[in-house]
């Protein structure tokens, strides 16, 4: 039992940056960067409709079990991931909030570049 | 729902009254005359960037350092361009990937852009009926929106 609290401890710990005050006006790029990694992508892919304990997700992947954790530290403080007690096991399931951040970003960024382009085709047509 | 990727691919489309030779050759050729350096930009202002040799998109700081957004795959004028997009880092095999299309209309030309790639795995159908929460739909119908 001690173990367990210790390790729910950790988990918590871990976790702790997801439930830290309000989104970090940097926060997309966090998700970028966690993105940016293949076994993270694989870890989100194990997650949907799945709701999986360190364990679990490490053995469906060719990577050791605390490297999976370190990536489940990472995804989480980028808030693509979160996780719930039950019991005295951490289960990890997706968490839509940092996707929505990098969602609203790169439709922002690809809205001011498109914008930037038909300011500059509208100019050309009144010249011609 | 045939979307397969855990972020869905971003489309958005403006229309402008240019043929489609026009509206492709400012796109591209002509891109550093009008990138929203600011904030878009690893340089900012007083870079410039362009499609090198058509094989790669490339933007020049200020200093004269480069920076590879992305390396062409298809150059297909005036039909469209696809290329890789890693914009501040490395060229990774999974990165995303930006296709940006012309298709003639009766007043101009419509620009279509689609960033995808988030995820190349498919999964298998189970997976994904099983994997659309509510929160899932949410996301998914304001993607879907966005394009104006």
């Amino acid at each position: 039992v001690a173990l367990a609290e210790a390790a729910g401890r950790e988990d918590l710990d871990a976790g702790q940056s997801v439930t830290l005050g309000l989104p970090s006006p940097m926060s997309y790029e966090l998700a970028l960067t966690a993105l940016a990694d293949p076994t993270r992508r694989r870890i989100l892919e194990r997650l949907r409709g799945a709701e999986l304990a360190v364990g679990e997700i490490a053995a469906q992947l060719p990577v050791s079990r605390p490297a999976v954790s370190k990536h489940l530290v990472v995804l989480e403080r980028s808030r693509l991931v979160t996780h719930v007690r039950v019991g005295n096991r951490s289960l990890y399931r997706l968490d839509t909030r940092g996707l929505e951040e990098l969602r609203q970003y790169l439709d922002d960024y690809w809205t001011d570049v498109l914008s930037a382009f038909a300011r500059q085709a509208e100019a050309e047509e009144g010249h011609q | 729902m045939t979307d397969t990727t855990v972020v869905p691919s971003i489309v958005k489309t403006v229309h402008v009254p240019l043929p489609v030779e026009k509206a492709f050759t400012l796109f591209t050729d002509r891109i550093g005359e009008w990138w929203p350096f600011e904030g878009h930009s690893v340089g900012g202002q007083g870079s410039t960037v362009s499609f090198a040799d058509q094989r790669r998109l490339v933007e020049v700081l200020a200093d004269g350092t480069e920076s590879t957004w992305g390396e062409v795959l298809i150059w297909d004028p005036p039909r469209g361009v696809r290329l890789t997009w890693h914009p501040g880092a490395d060229a990774s095999p999974r990165q995303t990937q930006v296709s940006v299309t012309f298709t003639t209309t009766q007043t101009g030309t419509l620009v279509r852009l689609e960033h995808s790639g988030w995820e190349s795995q498919t999964l298998d159908d189970a997976d994904i009926h099983a994997g659309y929460s509510s929160g899932w739909v949410v996301v998914l119908d304001s993607f879907t929106v966005a394009a104006r």
